[in-house]
């Protein structure tokens, strides 16, 4: 599936004292099975802008297209467009709303309209997908569950409605270093396994530089990059500017960089540091 | 998907007008000899003046007319109901017969009453909303229990009443808010809320609630542990920061009220009552 935004701009409170424009003339698009980080400092706007990918946000300005699909459109079958466009919120306890699990995950699948051993299939399966034990974990109670596993089960639940694109928002913020690790991994695996389009919204460099290919920076609103990952961090200097915590190996490695060492530009993570100092260091030998 | 937006009543909108700029005490005293005036009004003059002087006290306190009206916007189809049911459903002696069906009859008599209501809930509401739109939560806080403060001689705990009141105003806005997110929380999975006729869509809120209950028990019980944390145990010994002072703008209102208040009443007096 693909999602094209054209110049889009939001406003909360529209039309109020209080109203304030969120998003200035956005364009970006995203194309099937594309895996995109979106990044952008506290309050930049990304949660506005996911929402519109889902039609949880209608365009007053500018348009949306879900698959050629225009969300502004009167005959757009919105409800189709939110099954095929998951979105999983960035705060877990406003997604989960039915008492149980199984129940929980089971709600998207009701409102399709299938028959009860279908949705139990979809329950099953999608719980198998993040890693959640059905036999254990179905009948839970949904505030019994752990920060990590209720992530997941939030996750389950969009991919109980099999969407074409998974949309995550911020999923990994206020999780221990485990569970973050572990939730990624379940990401990454859907990613490859299903083809699923992914886009990875985050204020965290380090994670969507071990995820994305391409990543869009949005600042106050405003699309200010959109490029390969390795591109977007060589830029780093203007990320730190706009306020991103850089991955510290990135760091690190410019500072070598500025002193004269030959290294490459936007390094992303430890491995890759490893191979590139050793061949910088291997050259300096063969030099002397 | 914006719920809160036609959210108004006990929203502040801060601005530096003389209304703002009025001691809280004189709002509510103002606001309440307002509504007391509405509830004896019958007569369609008395609403006009009414409209008049509220209109008035709008641009004068700056608050966009549109925006001090929008919390109305909701309560449309519950009035329009109201409505109908008063101008079919209320019987008087001799009155003028419109329309005729079965047993329903729409009468003069209703038509005025079915007003009446409605004008009554209109102004109600907007004068409410106006002293929230134009006080702050703390002034309107102080205000009340300066106000309320005799009634703690006869054994009424009025601080502890007024702190209730407040933080259930509040909780106007706190739970469109929670309401906002879990109709998003459901639209998003294929529930759908933005499509079908009335009922339809009144059927569809019912799953909205058993959530939105069980958030307000969560927010509340936040609520205790931040003021327990803060030490407090009622109104009882606590002092202010911030005293309260009548000025020269409280005295124009008063002597604006006056007027507006003979002039309403002798329109009440020698007005016919529309019912
Ligand atoms: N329902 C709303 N009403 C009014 N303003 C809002 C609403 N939701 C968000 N905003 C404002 O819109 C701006 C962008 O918010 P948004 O949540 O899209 O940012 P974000 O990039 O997702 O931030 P975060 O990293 O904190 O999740 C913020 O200034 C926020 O205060
Ligand atoms: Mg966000």
């Amino acid at each position: 599936m693909s999602i094209e935004v054209v110049n889009l701009s939001h406003s909360y409170k529209e039309g109020t004292p209080f109203e304030k424009q969120v998003l200035f003339e956005i364009n970006l698009s995203i194309g099937e099975g594309e895996f995109v980080g979106i990044i952008g400092p506290t309050r930049s706007g990304k949660t506005t802008l996911a929402q519109h990918f889902n039609a949880l946000h209608i365009p007053r300005r500018g348009k949306v297209l879900i698959d050629g699909l225009d969300t502004k459109d009167k005959r757009a079958d919105l409800v189709k467009i939110r099954h095929r466009v998951g979105y999983v919120f960035q705060n877990p306890e406003y997604q989960l709303f039915a008492p149980t699990v199984g129940e929980d995950i089971a709600f998207g699948p009701l409102n399709q309209k299938l028959s009860r051993e279908e949705v139990e299939g979809r329950v099953r399966e999608a719980m198998a997908q993040v890693g959640l034990d059905y036999r254990a974990l179905r009948d839970r109670d949904i505030f019994a569950l752990s920060g990590g596993q209720k992530r997941r089960a939030a996750i389950a639940g969009v991919l109980a409605c099999k969407p074409g694109v998974l949309v995550l928002d911020d999923i990994t913020a206020g999780l221990d270093p485990r569970g973050r690790e572990e939730i990624l991994s379940v990401i990454k695996e859907l990613h490859h396994r299903r083809n699923l389009t992914t886009i990875f919204i985050s204020n965290s460099m380090d994670e969507v530089a071990a995820m994305a290919e391409r990543i869009i920076v949005i600042d106050r609103g405003r699309v200010i990059m959109d490029d390969p990952t390795r591109k977007v961090f060589a830029r780093f200097k203007e990320l730190r500017d706009i306020g991103l915590e850089l991955p510290e190996v990135t760091v690190l490695i410019d500072s070598l960089r500025t002193a004269g060492f030959n290294l490459p530009a936007g390094v992303l993570n430890i491995s890759e540091a490893l191979t590139s100092i050793s061949a910088a260091l291997r050259e300096l030998e063969a030099r002397k | 998907m914006e719920l809160t937006k036609n959210i108004t009543l006990g929203v502040y909108l801060p601005g530096k007008s003389s209304i703002h700029n009025l001691d809280p005490r004189t709002k509510i005293i103002t606001a309440t000899i307002m509504i007391v005036l509405l509830l004896i009004s019958r007569s369609y003059a008395a609403f006009a003046l009414s409209a008049l002087f509220t209109g008035f006290l709008i641009t004068l306190s700056g608050v966009p007319a549109g925006y001090a009206m929008r919390g109305l916007k909701p309560m449309l189809p519950v009035l329009a109901i109201m409505w109908v049911f008063q101008l079919f459903l209320f019987k008087a002696p001799d009155t003028t017969v419109y329309f005729h069906w079965w047993i329903f009859e729409a009468t003069a008599a209703g038509l005025h009453m079915g007003n009446l209501i409605i004008l009554r809930v209109l102004f109600l509401f907007t004068v409410t909303t106006f002293l929230t739109l134009t006080t702050s939560v703390v002034s309107l806080t102080d205000g009340l229990e300066n106000l309320l403060k005799p009634l703690r001689a006869i054994g009424i705990p009025s601080q502890e009443l007024v702190m209730t009141l407040v933080i259930a105003l509040r909780f106007v806005l706190i739970l469109a808010e929670e309401l906002e997110k879990i109709i998003k929380a459901q639209m998003a999975r294929g529930v759908a809320f933005d499509r079908g006729n009335f009922i339809q869509k009144t059927r569809k809120i019912f799953p909205v609630f058993l959530p939105l209950f069980i958030g307000a028990f969560k927010r509340a019980e936040e609520l205790i542990v931040a003021m327990d944390a803060r030490s407090y145990t009622g109104g009882k010994g606590r002092t202010k920061m911030k005293t309260l002072h009548m000025g020269r703008v409280d005295l124009g209102a008063a002597a604006v009220m006056i007027v507006y208040g003979g002039m309403l009443i002798y329109i009440i007096i020698s007005t016919e009552p529309m019912i």
